[in-house]
């Protein structure tokens, strides 16, 4: 690199790559147009890699991120060069051979070795976030409160707090993560629904104001002895608690109401009872050689995937075939028809 | 399709379909319980509200609950059969007089209509699944495996191609609605879907519940509920579960849906309303009156093919006994 700024610029830029090799510019020749064309292309790809980059530091994806920094780096130091004139035409190439052959391949094998499908979609994080949210029920004999999402000052920004009204006694509370308390009724506007529409030193938010702040929303409860208020849409709350929930200590989900438990089976990635009923969602787990061996011995399993598998031999076979076929008699009128592969069912949910 | 765009989250924040999907998208996760006020859920019709139930939460909110009925010709018949075997002799008797090509249509096709079928299957006195101590459908009683079922299938049997041959593999979803209209037949077993067409056809028509046989239980059809759904991942499901728990369930969005689709609306209120104009709503209800919700555990989507092809091989003449045994033990095999 010490060659500094007398490096010449090169000229192939990938869009020109329909040229053969032996035609290419001489490298130590230049043409503007080539230069801008590489500056642009490489200024896409670097925009391309930014915006790639903030989901991923986002999502802690740091293999990815490396992944991506690494065939940044490479394109550049690829295209930023006079020489490596064979590894510009070989690297889009290879990157998308890559991307859209290798990886997919890959990807299918690792899944063959899982539990993958209805109800293993998951992590087991997932699973119990499943079970516990889908059995939040409302506390019986609870209040169904009328609910006003407002802020102490600015909608966009300032923290949430919920205005809660009964609509029998249009009692109101203020409900806040520490809990509830009484809101002083002086000032208060009510709706034909009881929902509180002005409160002073309060910023009611509209459902559209209210509606934007879905991620705020998504983590705000309000505690009560018996659970918390949670909201049902956004002029609605009710007192609700989970009837399940997981209990690190024994790996299992239990029942607050009945006592039942459900041992996490990590082996079929599940929660299996005693008597060895599930919960209906349950994680992706892997499973060795369980899925090969299921092939083999399962007579209906066999039936139908042999079957798909020779179909797919035999179409790869007789594409070729047919292929051949017609390039043999091309100068002839031949015409042939050929199916499509086998087609995986996927339900109608 | 939704199951797997919400796993990548990318899904809707609402979707709608018929309840029996309930099964599979909480298995998977995707959508949440919805919390309805006391006096919302008595404002539907306890069945609709039953079918979206699921493991105890309500999961949709109803917007139409629709199921089989019979149809007839009231220019050829202007009583309701009473009995199957009553609908049967009288479509004989026009077919011999020929004024009908079929005694009756209900489709059947080469793979079999287990929804269609199932009011005759359960005239039978055969069941698809048990159900627990609240009411729940239980995958673990399979009725197809219990001697009911066979009965069922040889009643089947008795009215196929080499029987009576009311029920045939050529007739199908495709030509049952031309078969009515065309007044090729008297009787058309199938739902209110069929209604836009038969208006548009002039055919005088009248709607009843699908009889059963002589001595045997009621006909009940399927309750099928069509629902609208919060998803679990959705972005903005706050604003979503506002609009389906405080606004969809408003009479006049459903009767708007009604003008747009016409089945009856599960909202008592919306459906007295449409009622007033539309006699053929409650004819419908009526006739669903004491129908089975439809099963939406995950293990329903295994039955769906076995058994409806087994119902097309037996229609064609194949052997009861051991088709249904067959049938039975692949589901079995399916739902372990």
């Amino acid at each position: 690199m010490a060659q500094g700024t007398q490096v010449p610029v090169e000229t192939g830029a990938p869009s020109s790559a329909g040229r053969p090799p032996g035609r290419q510019a001489r490298p130590g020749s230049t043409t503007t147009a080539g230069m801008i064309v590489k500056i642009a292309v490489l200024a896409l790809v670097l925009a391309i890699a930014i915006f790639a980059a903030f989901p991923l530091i986002e999502q802690r994806q740091w293999l990815g991120l490396g992944l991506l920094v690494l065939v940044t780096a490479v394109l550049f130091w690829v295209y930023l060069s006079p020489r490596r004139i064979p590894a510009k035409y070989l690297v889009p190439g290879t990157l998308f051979l890559l991307a859209f052959q290798v990886f997919p391949v890959l990807y299918t094998m690792n899944t063959a070795f899982t539990n993958f499908g209805d109800a293993h979609r998951g992590s087991k994080q997932d699973a119990i976030q499943a079970i516990e949210g889908a059995s939040v029920t409302k506390v019986p004999g609870s209040t169904d409160y009328r609910l006003s999402v407002a802020t102490k000052g600015d909608p966009v920004t300032d923290d949430l707090v919920f205005l809660l009204v009964d609509p029998e006694t249009r009692a109101a509370q203020l409900g806040t993560p520490d809990g509830l308390e009484p809101l002083a009724a002086g000032g208060l506007q009510f709706s034909a629904q009881s929902n509180i529409t002005e409160a002073p030193g309060y910023t009611i938010l509209s459902i559209g104001q209210a509606g934007a702040r879905e991620e705020d929303l998504a983590d705000f409860n309000v505690p009560t002895p018996a659970g918390a208020i949670v909201p049902a849409g956004l002029t609605r709350a009710f007192e609700g608690a989970p009837q399940r929930s997981y209990d690190q200590a024994c790996d299992c989900i239990k029942d607050a109401r009945t006592g039942q438990t459900w041992t996490a089976d990590d082996h079929d990635g599940l929660f299996v009872d005693a008597k060895g009923e599930h919960l209906a969602q349950g994680w992706r787990v892997n499973v060795g050689l369980r899925n090969f061996t299921a092939v083999l011995t399962d007579p209906l399993i066999g039936r139908y995937f042999f079957r798909t598998l020779v179909w797919n031999v035999a179409f790869a076979a007789l594409t070729v075939a047919f292929t051949f076929a017609l390039g043999g008699c091309w100068w002839r009128s031949c015409s042939t028809t050929s199916g499509s592969g086998a087609s995986a069912s996927t339900g109608r949910c | 399709m939704f199951v797997t765009a919400a796993q990548a989250g990318k899904g809707p924040d609402l979707v709608m379909g018929a309840h029996d999907c309930i099964g599979n998208l909480v298995q998977n996760g995707t959508i949440d319980p919805l919390q309805l006020t006391d006096d919302t859920r008595a404002a539907f019709d306890p069945l609709a509200i039953k079918g979206v139930t699921y493991n105890g939460q309500i999961y949709g909110i109803p917007y139409a609950i629709e199921n089989v009925v019979l149809f007839r010709n009231t220019d050829l018949v202007p009583e309701a059969p009473r009995t199957m075997e009553e609908l049967v002799a009288k479509g004989k008797e026009l077919k011999a007089a020929g004024k009908v090509d079929e005694i009756m249509a209900l489709p059947v096709g080469a793979n079999g209509d287990a929804y269609h079928m199932y009011p005759i299957y359960a005239s039978a006195g055969a069941y698809l699944f048990g159900r627990t101590a609240e009411g729940d459908y239980d995958p673990n009683d399979l009725g197809l495996a219990k001697p009911e079922a066979t009965r069922a299938f040889a009643k089947i049997h008795d009215l196929g191609e080499k029987g009576e041959g009311a029920l045939k593999r050529s007739i199908a979803a495709e030509n049952v609605t031309s078969l009515f209209t065309g007044k090729k037949t008297a009787f058309l077993l199938s739902g209110p879907w069929q209604i836009p067409d038969l208006q548009k056809s002039g055919v005088h028509y009248a709607i009843s519940p699908i009889p059963g046989f002589q001595g045997g239980k009621e006909a009940r059809p399927f309750v099928g509920v069509q629902a609208m759904y919060v998803a679990s991942k959705g972005r903005f499901k706050s604003l979503a579960q506002e609009f389906a728990t405080n606004y969809f369930i408003q009479p006049r969005v459903a009767v708007a849906l009604y003008r747009a689709d016409r089945r009856p609306p599960p909202l008592k209120a919306a459906f007295a309303e449409v009622s007033r104009s539309d006699p053929d709503m409650a004819r419908i209800r009526e006739a669903g009156r004491h129908g089975d919700i439809m099963p939406a555990i995950p293990a329903m989507a295994t039955v769906w093919d076995p058994l409806g092809k087994a119902q097309a091989a037996v229609v064609g003449g194949a052997p009861p006994e051991s088709t249904v045994a067959a049938a039975a033990k692949a589901i079995q095999t399916q739902i372990e």
